[in-house]
């Protein structure tokens, strides 16, 4: 026997590449079963079952599309504490979720509480984009810009200038990052003047009065979708506004107003593109492709009556119908 | 070793038997092996892609049907309006609008609203809505364009937001509108208008998402010029992440193609809609079919692999089965060549090795029988000429010869003394010759008249002596020692008591091309049986001397000349003996001389052992 193996080692050299080559494709093979099963990915939002989640919704299943990906949206109310969304996230990582995408609760508790579940999936955190202290991969909006926007828009109606005019802003939570951050930039654009702040949510008390007082000034500024859609219902109910309506929001009720010309202009942030940039950077995350990613800032779209339904813009906005 | 074998060994590249035979079996396995797979993954691809292909166009043809059921349901829809309502009533007849009330309803899962529009795009019935927005100017709308412009033409829009009535509540949808100029009757008075309806298109959407695939593959809508109507990733498209070939593609005819699209090959079926010139097209990349996946493409290859390492096991066995015999037939010619005591060589394996191997075998069996017969006939020569050297110096002739000469001095016979003297002399200088083994034949008769001058005197002329060579012989060449022995035999044995009768002769002839010499007695004889034996090597008996004798100088002729010449005895009993000496006629010169003494003959390719 050992005449049969002797002055053959060449062989024996290429048997073993070969058998190395073999193992090789058998663990690529193993690799690409493991990277291709199906994954669940939980989505935590503040009121996932509002429409103004549809386009986002939406975003995150196209970009899921051939990744074998199944996405879970958590269903939740109002996201008020860290520790609120911390037991949802528990839950999640124990039902198997592979990784997470979480809209951060209020709170300075919750950067900790993302850091920890991070040690354990990947996260990516969306509506963010002033979250502080974190190292967790963010797609969300520039909200000082989109302030800047529509500030913009107020401004190209009064020629550049609305010194004398009452301006109100209109928001959900005035103490909450977005709403401060789209303040800034509508203030910078509007050449800081002073604002009467109304609340949209009358349950929660804060800074600004009542909606219904929001007759008494000329320009309203609605910081968020929900703070449109209630100036624009309490101008119908009123059968007409004495103030020019402008606002940052993506529903088809805002669009309503917009054609109904209650409402003048509209920044409307692209939801669909945060859900689809979410979903990629995740599906990323999942496959290791990429050690590190840089966060994402989603667009946005400017909207008046004449430019409502232009073609594009029936397929931008209206992602709902149809 | 030549050039090509030394690169090769420099080289490192096995040059034996077993290493070629795996060499060229590996290489061929690995070709076919190659060819194969190739074979089989392309047949296989194309079969996995057609496959494939076809899954998809069965999935896109239920989607066309479903999608020219729709069109067609609706262009029903519109004609029963127009043709059992519209056309056979006034407009100002509320009948219209009940009618059209009625169709809504009966169809409100499928449309969203029917309208009736006059030339100048004034609203004439609708439902469910009948107010037009104000910012709406319906001449300038493309369906009612389109619809004027293509009279007896139906008119498909693309999906589009109906925006042309107000509604109360913010519901937006997303409708085809159907459109067609109609005739209608105003105030009894032809007019034209235009029929739109406006189909809901999520419930195609819907629809479509259910149908379409959920993998790689898939199906989407476009117009004629590739503008796109529906796809599973018109969002992605539109905000760039996504790029649909859908220009190129729909300017293709119905069938099925394959293309190449940002890189990738992919399967294109496209197919018309019926009534709209739009194109549904089915879209099944390669990397859809199983092998044309990564994962398919790996385990092909794997199996390949495998399949190749398998045959380089079998064509090792093979190669090693093969070639065995030839090596251990090898091996034990080298063991033989190494001078191994007692190497056995290698007869087995196929017909052929086992044929080399007896031959191999048979022909050193040969060669040692021929080394054992030269060295046995060298240590013959060498012995036969010790012999013959040692005769040359007999002492028992010489003490004898030398004892004459000393009576010959003491009783003053001092002439007789120098006479033999000078024949001892000449005797033992022929006999020394210098150590030359070949001398000229006139010395050899000298040196055989010199020892029977010397022996008639000491046998007291108890015999005589005629010792002739022909002049013309005398030239030619001879071994030295030939003629003395036998005289010496002819002296004991023949005529050594005759008392002066006896004779001895001694001749030389030439006979064609060898010499032949007579040494001839008139003796006792002997019979032809014993004159038989005594040139048998056993009959080398020591008597009176050096017992060289006959023996000796046919060993040496023999030896020297050939199995044909040597010596030759006729003898019969009281009539005498006749010895005969035949050899080579070589004519005697220096070179000719030389070439005898190692063993060559003159004129003869081979040499003389």
């Amino acid at each position: 026997m050992k005449h049969f193996f002797r002055k053959n080692n060449i062989f024996l050299w290429i048997e073993l590449a070969i058998a190395v080559v073999v193992l090789l494709l058998f663990i690529s093979i193993r690799y690409n079963a493991s990277v291709n099963a199906e994954k669940r990915v939980s989505v935590i939002v503040e009121k996932s079952s509002d429409a103004k989640w549809d386009s986002f919704r939406q975003g995150l299943s196209d970009a899921a599309k051939d990744q074998n990906i199944n996405i879970v949206m958590v269903s939740t109310g109002e996201l008020v504490s860290a520790e609120q969304e911390q037991k949802l996230i528990d839950r999640e990582i124990e039902m198997g979720a592979k990784a997470l995408i979480v809209e951060p609760a209020p709170g300075e508790r919750t950067s900790g509480l993302l850091q920890k579940a991070a040690r354990n999936v990947p996260v990516l955190l969306v509506e963010a984009d002033c979250f502080g202290g974190s190292y967790l991969n963010r797609v969300s909006f520039d909200d000082e810009e989109l302030g800047r926007a529509i500030g913009a828009e107020v401004l190209s109606d009064f020629s550049g200038d609305v010194s004398g005019k009452k301006i109100g802003v209109l928001s959900g939570r005035l103490n909450t990052q977005q709403a401060s951050e789209r303040l800034s930039g509508l203030s910078e654009s509007l050449g800081k003047p002073d604002f009467r702040f109304l609340l949209s949510n009358a349950d929660l008390k804060g800074l600004g009065e009542d909606i219904s007082s929001f007759g008494s000034v000329d320009i309203l500024v609605a910081l968020d979708t929900y703070s449109l859609e209630v100036a624009g219902a309490n101008a119908v109910q009123q059968e007409g506004s004495p103030a020019l309506i402008y606002g940052i929001a993506s529903s088809d009720k805002a669009y309503y107003y917009l054609d109904r010309n209650i409402v003048k202009a509209l920044i409307v942030p692209d939801e669909w593109e945060e859900g689809y940039q979410a979903m990629s950077r995740t599906v990323q995350l999942l496959h290791h492709t990429s050690a590190s990613l840089s966060d994402a800032t989603a667009g946005y779209t400017v909207v008046r009556r004449d430019n409502l339904f232009s073609e594009e813009n029936q397929d931008r906005l209206f992602t709902g119908s149809k | 070793m030549d050039l090509k074998q030394e690169k090769k060994r420099k080289l490192h590249i096995p040059n034996d038997i077993q290493s070629i035979l795996m060499v060229a079996f590996t290489l061929s396995t690995l070709l076919i092996v190659s060819v194969l797979g190739l074979s089989i993954y392309a047949r296989f691809s194309a079969e996995s892609r057609e496959a494939a292909a076809e899954s998809t166009d069965h999935i896109m043809n239920v989607a066309k049907s479903s999608l020219e059921d729709d069109l067609y349901y609706m262009r029903e829809v519109s004609d029963a309006l127009y043709y059992n309502t519209i056309r056979e009533t006034d407009i100002s007849d509320s009948a219209i609008s009940l009618q059209m009330n009625l169709l809504y309803e009966a169809n409100k899962d499928r449309i969203v609203s029917i309208s009736l529009f006059d030339k100048n795009g004034l609203l004439i019935a609708g439902s469910p809505l009948s107010t037009v927005k104000d910012n709406v100017k319906i001449s300038d709308c493309d369906w009612f364009l389109n619809a004027v412009q293509h009279k007896e033409a139906y008119y498909f829009s693309a999906p589009h937001i109906e925006n042309i009535f107000e509604d109360m509540s913010p519901n937006y949808h997303r409708v085809i509108s159907i459109s067609r100029a109609v005739d209608l009757t105003d105030g009894g008075l032809p007019e034209a208008g235009v029929l739109l309806i406006d189909m809901d298109y999520s419930r195609l959407y819907d629809g479509f998402s259910e149908t379409n695939f959920s993998g790689k593959q898939y199906f989407y809508l476009c117009d004629g010029s590739g503008n796109i109507l529906y796809h599973p990733q018109s969002m992605a498209i539109i905000h760039g992440f996504f790029k649909e070939n859908a220009k190129e593609e729909a300017a293709l005819p119905d069938g099925r193609y394959e293309l190449t699209y940002e890189g990738g090959r992919r399967d294109v079926t496209v197919a018309s809609i019926a009534y709209t010139g739009w194109k549904l097209i089915s879209v099944t990349p390669e990397s859809s079919a199983f092998i044309g996946s990564t994962n398919g493409r790996y385990f092909l290859l794997i199996a390949l692999l495998l399949t190749a390492m398998a045959l380089i096991v079998i064509n090792r066995l093979v190669a090693f089965r093969i070639s065995r015999p030839i090596t251990r037939l090898d091996r034990s010619v080298k063991a033989y060549e190494a001078g191994e005591k007692y190497p056995d060589i290698y007869t087995g394996g196929s017909d052929e090795i086992r044929h080399l191997g007896a031959s191999i075998k048979k022909s050193y069996a040969e060669i040692e029988e021929l080394m054992t017969s030269i060295v046995h006939e060298q240590e013959e020569k060498r012995h036969s000429e010790l012999a013959a050297l040692q005769s040359q110096i007999n002492p028992h002739f010489l003490y004898n010869t030398l004892d004459s000469i000393t009576w010959m001095v003491e009783g003053g016979r001092s002439d007789e003394a120098v006479a033999m003297i000078s024949e001892l002399a000449r005797l033992l200088r022929i006999s020394l010759s210098k150590g030359k083994n070949i001398i000229s034949l006139e010395d050899e008769f000298a040196h055989a008249q010199s020892y029977m001058n010397i022996q008639k005197v000491r046998y007291k002329d108890r015999f005589t002596a005629d010792i002739h060579l022909p002049k013309e012989l005398e030239n030619f060449c001879t071994i030295k020692l030939i003629i003395q022995p036998i005289l010496e035999n002819a002296i004991y044995y023949g005529v050594s008591e005759m008392d002066g009768d006896g004779e001895i002769r001694v001749t030389a002839e030439k006979q064609g091309k060898d010499i032949l010499i007579s040494v001839s007695d008139n003796g006792v004889g002997m019979t032809p049986e014993t004159a038989a034996k005594v040139l048998l090597p056993e009959a080398h008996i020591v008597k009176h001397g050096n017992g060289v004798g006959l023996v000796n100088v046919d060993t040496r002729l023999r030896i020297l000349f050939g199995e044909a010449y040597g010596v030759s005895i006729e003898s019969e009993p009281d009539e005498g003996t006749r010895v005969l000496i035949r050899f080579p006629a070589i004519e005697f010169s220096e070179e000719n001389r030389k070439a005898l003494e190692a063993g060559k003959i003159p004129g003869q390719d081979k040499s003389a052992l």
